[in-house]
């Protein structure tokens, strides 16, 4: 073997060593961890385990995993830090828009569900007022209802009031035609029929026919009137015993009092009185003065009150 | 003899590797084109107002990108347009949802206001 100079051989080797030493640092040992890189995995796990990044940000998601390991990868294959750092902060930005894309698509749920919602409202409010228009409706049908049969009823109330009112007309009409017919006399004590002797036999109280008929109208007349009252009075003249003459004239006034309660003028408003030879209305001393004061008097009062006594 | 001419190889593999490294100088334009076009969708979707400052950073490693580009570092240009490219992304995106997000509330205000009125009125009746 042939020497050569020693010096530039082994400098040749050195060069040789220094460039393998390098060549093995860069592949064989595990390189440092990177902050960077570490970051970049935090952010994308905490988006992996959020479920709604997860569904509403798949595509993005996954880019953001591609990018992750290709820095993963760069790192690995021993990569510039800074190409590695680069790779990181790719990959973490893409974690990032999709968290956005998570956030927009989540907003655009909300808006729709708010869409839905107005639609909701809307329709709800429609249907109450169309509720609350057809209760109204209802409501004012059946007031309506009643208004008709109020009026209806007031109707009524007016034809039964003017009904009586011509009923009492009527009657008062037939009654003032019947005490004119009778010769009725209006007094202070109101209106009194006289009812002569000629209608009573001498010394009978009953009524003779024509009499008879004369008080049957008056009763006819008065007992649908609860609104008079009868005094019957019996009068004689001054012939005869003043105890027998009482007792004439009460019975007759008694018998004429009996014919109206027989028309059916009830009896409390009904009142007989004898009143025997007093209150004369003509002279005793002539057979003519004689047979008027032979008389009965019915008095008829208006008012509600007894008949004024004489 | 061999072992020199061993080393000799390293040294000139080591060297055209490096000069390889150095003298490569990768196209950046398609980078710094798609960065250019997110940038502008970003502020299209309104991020000068929601996403400040992910747009500048966008804004400015473009820039960067395009001085690297000029100087003749195709690597670093690349680099650079690239993460402007998601800054850019991610403002835009920002933008977005937080348009949505105004969205939704408001119509869900818009609900309550409506709510409201109707209540209002069927209890005035």
């Amino acid at each position: 073997m042939n020497r050569k100079p020693n010096i530039p051989q082994r400098t040749l080797s050195l060069i040789t060593i220094a460039v393998m030493a390098l060549a093995l640092g860069a592949c064989g040992s595990v390189p440092a961890e990177n902050p960077a890189l570490q970051d970049a995995h935090a952010a994308y796990n905490a988006a992996d385990s959020n479920p709604r990044v997860r569904d509403l940000a798949a595509g993005e998601m996954m880019q953001a995993k591609t990018a992750l390991d290709r820095a993963d990868h760069a790192r690995q294959d021993g990569a510039s830090l800074a190409e590695v750092e680069h790779l990181a902060y790719v990959a973490k930005q893409r974690v990032g828009i999709a968290n956005e894309v998570a956030g927009r698509k989540l907003a655009d749920e909300r808006a729709a569900q708010a869409n839905a919602d107005r639609d909701r409202i809307r329709l709800e409010a429609r249907t109450r007022e169309a509720d609350q228009a057809k209760a109204d409706a209802n409501a004012a049908q059946a007031q309506a209802v009643v208004a008709q049969s109020q009026a209806e009823a007031a109707q009524r109330q007016a034809q039964d009031a003017q009904a009586a009112a011509a009923d009492v007309q009527a009657r008062n009409t037939q009654l003032t035609i019947l005490l004119q017919e009778l010769h009725a006399k209006q007094t202070e004590r109101g209106m009194v029929v006289t009812i002569n002797d000629v209608l009573f036999d001498t010394n009978r109280a009953e009524l003779k026919p024509g009499g008879m008929r004369s008080v049957e109208k008056l009763g006819a007349l008065l007992k649908d009137d609860p609104s008079r009252r009868v005094q019957v009075e019996g009068f004689t003249d001054s012939t005869g015993s003043q105890a027998t003459n009482d007792a004439l004239s009460a019975r007759r006034a008694e018998s004429v009092r009996s014919a109206l309660i027989g028309q059916g003028v009830p009896a409390d408003r009904v009142s007989a009185k004898g009143m025997g030879e007093s209150y004369p209305v003509a002279s005793n001393d002539t057979a003519a003065g004689r047979q008027m004061n032979r008389r009965v008097e019915i008095v008829l009062q208006d008012a509600n009150g007894p008949v004024a006594q004489r | 003899m061999d072992t020199m001419k061993n080393a000799r190889a390293v040294i000139a593999i080591s060297a055209i590797a490096l000069l390889g490294a150095c003298a490569s100088n990768p196209s950046s334009d398609a980078d710094i084109a798609a960065s250019s076009a997110a940038l502008n969708g970003a502020v299209t979707a309104g991020a000068a107002d929601t996403a400040p400052t992910e747009l500048r950073a966008a804004r400015d490693k473009l820039d960067d990108a395009r001085r690297e580009r000029d100087a003749g570092h195709g690597e670093r240009a690349i680099a650079l347009a690239r993460e402007a490219s998601v800054d850019a992304r991610l403002a835009e995106s920002k933008a977005l949802a937080a348009r949505s997000q105004q969205s939704a509330q408001d119509l869900n205000a818009a609900n309550r206001a409506l709510a409201d009125e109707i209540n209002r009125k069927s209890n005035s009746n």
